[in-house]
């Protein structure tokens, strides 16, 4: 009789098990099969006759690029839990339940979305509340699962390490961070690769084409070319000179090949005059070339003086004199000012004629000395635009380059300067030998942040330059709003984000910065 | 014997006394530039701050340089009456709380489990986290507007919250790492010995131990909530929904005649910040490390 009873709960056990490992085949073999039906599909359409184009536009329309990359991960994985589950694992129950666990919030979660929408849209009752009641049935399957391997873990073999519960644990504390980073932030960029490789319109009408276009978005955005341009001669056979005595040169458009002029390049400038020719750069998209060109050289120019400003503002907070409380509360006031207001004060105080107070103030100056008053219409030409925007950007984040440095600097003993001074180093070779290696972690730190933040710098540009002058995000902004061409714009954008990651692998690669 | 001591001494004292007198300079020279320095950061703020008590049309055609002969408050009446200046400073303060309110614990606990833990996927979702920091919002406002019109957070403070939240989330991991990275982590060993969980020894331990480094990142949080424009300017086109960034950029295209108006929403704008920014800027003493990366 005991034999019995022990044998039912074995049998009884093991159906719960077999009912478990099932449900996780059934969830890895649906992902698959998601995955698998996405490619019939277009392999169908394909076969239908459908070009090559439609067909992966289509395919990356409906499934996207990292879902079908999900589906075929997840599937793969559960299904080999389930097997290791099936044969009593201890470890694999433990990943088993954790999965149980965030399948009842998620569910949970679903639940709630569909009864608020189907409490918005007031369908027929019945069809309405099928899905929540659906919801709520596989919650609770799930929350019964979870509990029974609870309870019932001893009946499974094996022993967890601690590595491997904390690794458990720890993607327990990832997993909010993962579902932002993964729907808010690469979806976008995916649907962004997507739309690059299109004609899309932006608020074009529904029935409006959309063509896979390939990457020739790409390559009128990027196409840039050398030539050289021979001389106009005159009677002789020798170049042609106008009255200032310059060589006179054709129109590039004049005497290039036609695909100079059918893909409407357009000269950017020239580099070097030798004799009777010269070599010019033209673009197809002169704007983006130069808002690269803008937003390398604000890059450049600014985060290097903020990096030195900052090591300045970072060591004087950092030592000991009357008066450090209320400089370093001073100093980082522009920090804690929004961009747009410290751009419109610019404006304000760049103004091209005497109303704007640097020229006053510059005008002051050459009073007292005598000299002929003279302002500078800061904002007016091209060359002083790009130095209004460094400034601008220098008062304001040269504040956060000192904290984050000052942050380094406080990791170093006092103790080594003492002992540089016992040794006779003067201050500025203890700068230079001391505080300067021991600080580069944190200078490679800061620079990297800085450099990508500048990299995509909008605001200033815009509230001041507007369409002056563009930097590469507000070009891919402005091409989106005037233009509306939605696959042209998201082309710049993924360009952008292209050049950002070549930044950061230079950076990794020459400072060796490494994620910890 | 002793003219030569005497003589020593002497040489010792004058060395003594350059010595004493190139401090004094340096000193001297240091005082210039931290005063400088502090007069260059401070002035154009300051400026703001002036021109926005001047009569309008005041500084337009005076310029004071230092102190304007006549002071008014029209600015401000004149705002306050044409502008929804008060909805702005709402939505402004309802984005920036509620995204320090989700990215705050998000990212506590990511960089706790990012830092203090070693287990098999750990490079790739640090990977993952430096890739969304690269994201520019110049690359995504375009699916984002789509995917937020499909879910209705078009011209709602709750989109602007969201949107905002994602790009804060992978700065504030980096910023709370190094925070967390000074705890050691003997502090909740011991707490499991004495049979906390993994999680409860977080809460009790870690938490606590952690709470400047929160306060400084909570900071950081909100200063670039108020600072932020770009997502808000794609996500709302009703007024009643603009944050205060955007309400300033409406001067645009006016500012020849309003100089005075503008300054003084910038100083609204700014003043909340830098209210919050005072009372919490003791938390930033040490500095913000970036923990997370190693140079």
């Amino acid at each position: 009789m005991d034999y019995s009873s022990t044998a039912r709960a074995r049998t009884s056990i093991s159906t719960q098990v077999y009912l478990i490992a099932g449900l996780m085949l059934l969830l890895g073999v649906g992902a698959l099969w998601l995955f698998v039906t996405g490619i019939t599909d277009a392999l169908m359409h394909r076969a239908a006759g459908a070009d090559f184009g439609a067909v992966l536009l289509r395919y990356l329309h409906v499934n996207g690029i990292i879902l079908p990359l999900i589906e075929l991960g997840l599937g793969l994985y559960l299904i080999r839990l389930a097997a290791r589950f099936l044969r009593r694992d201890l470890r694999a129950a433990m990943w088993v339940r954790q999965l149980l666990l965030w399948g009842v919030v998620a569910s949970t979660v679903f639940v709630v979305q569909a009864l608020g929408s189907a409490l918005a849209t007031q369908m027929a009752a019945t069809e309405a509340y099928m899905i929540p009641v659906i919801g709520v049935i596989l919650a609770l399957t799930l929350t019964y699962a979870y509990l029974w391997i609870g309870s019932n873990i001893e009946k499974f073999e094996g022993q967890e390490t601690l590595a491997e519960s904390s690794a458990r644990f720890a993607w327990n504390l990832l997993v909010p961070t993962l579902l932002v980073l993964v729907f808010v932030a690469l979806r976008p960029l995916e649907k962004t690769f997507i739309a690059s490789l299109t004609d899309q319109r932006f608020a074009a009408g529904a029935d409006a084409e959309v063509n896979f276009v390939g990457f020739d978005n790409y390559a009128k955005l990027l196409g840039v070319r050398w030539d050289l341009v021979q001389c106009t001669t005159d009677d002789t056979g020798a170049c042609a000179v106008d009255e200032s005595g310059a060589t006179v040169f054709p129109r590039a458009r004049d005497v290039l090949d036609e695909t100079y002029r059918d893909l409407r390049y357009r000269e950017i400038s020239t580099w070097l005059t030798l004799g009777g020719t010269k070599l010019i750069f033209s673009a197809r998209d002169t704007n983006f070339i130069g808002s690269i060109g803008n937003t390398l050289m604000f890059t450049v120019v600014s985060v290097t003086i903020e990096l030195i400003l900052g090591i300045f503002i970072a060591m004087v907070i950092n030592s000991k004199f009357p008066g450090r409380g209320l400089m370093r509360a001073a100093m980082l006031v522009p920090w804690a000012i929004p961009t747009v207001v410290s751009a419109k004060l610019w404006t304000v105080i760049l103004r091209d004629n005497s109303s704007g107070i640097l020229n006053a103030g510059i005008n002051l100056i050459q009073r007292t000395l005598g000299l002929p008053e003279e302002s500078i219409a800061w904002l007016a030409r091209p060359e002083t635009q790009i130095i209004a925007m460094i400034a601008i950007d220098v008062w304001k984040t040269t504040p956060f380059m000192a904290l984050i440095l000052l942050a380094g600097l406080q990791t170093i003993p006092a103790d080594i300067y003492e002992a540089a001074d016992v040794d006779g180093a003067n201050r500025i070779t203890q700068f230079l030998r001391l505080t300067i290696p021991l600080l580069r972690p944190t200078i490679a730190v800061a620079l990297v942040f800085r450099t990508l933040d500048a990299v995509r710098v909008f605001d200033v540009f815009q509230v001041v330059l507007a369409q002056k002058q563009y930097s590469m995000a507000t070009y891919n902004y402005y091409t989106l709003t005037n233009s509306q061409q939605l696959g042209y714009a998201s082309a710049v954008g993924v360009v952008i984000f292209v050049i950002i990651l070549l930044f950061t692998v230079a950076y990794v690669r020459i400072l060796g910065v490494s994620a910890e | 014997m002793s003219a030569f001591a005497a003589h020593s001494l002497e040489a010792d004292l004058a060395l003594k006394a350059q010595a004493r007198r190139r401090k004094m300079i340096a000193g001297f020279g240091f005082f210039v530039l931290v005063v400088t320095s502090t007069i260059a950061v401070v002035y154009p703020f300051y400026w703001m701050v002036m021109a926005s008590f001047t009569p309008e049309g005041y500084s337009l055609t005076n310029a004071p340089l230092l102190l304007p002969d006549r002071f008014s408050v029209e600015a401000y009446q004149s705002v306050f009456a044409e502008r929804p200046l008060m909805t702005w400073l709402g939505n402004t303060i309802a984005v920036t709380l509620g995204g320090t309110a989700i990215v705050l614990p998000a990212a506590l606990l990511a960089s706790y489990g990012l830092n203090r833990f070693r287990f098999r996927g750990r490079m790739v979702f640090i990977f993952l986290v430096l890739l969304c920091q690269l994201l520019p919002a110049s690359a995504l406002i375009v699916p984002i507007f789509l995917i937020f019109r499909d879910y209705k957070l078009i011209d709602t403070t709750l989109g602007v919250t969201i949107a905002f939240t994602t790009f804060m989330l992978p700065m504030a991991i980096w910023v709370l790492w190094g925070y967390i990275q000074t705890i050691p982590h003997e502090f909740e060993e011991a707490a499991m010995v004495d049979g906390c969980n993994g999680l409860q020894a977080f809460i009790r331990v870690t938490l606590p131990l952690a709470m400047p480094g929160i306060a400084a990142t909570a900071l950081f949080i909100f200063l670039e909530g108020w600072n932020h424009y770009l997502l808000a300017f794609v996500l709302t086109s009703d007024t009643q929904q603009w944050v205060i960034s955007l309400g300033l950029y409406s001067f645009i295209g006016q500012y020849v005649i309003e100089i005075e108006q503008m300054m003084a929403t910038s100083v609204i704008a700014a003043f909340p910040a830098l209210v919050v920014f005072a009372i919490m800027q003791r938390y930033l003493r040490g500095g913000l490390s970036l923990g997370g990366l190693k140079g």
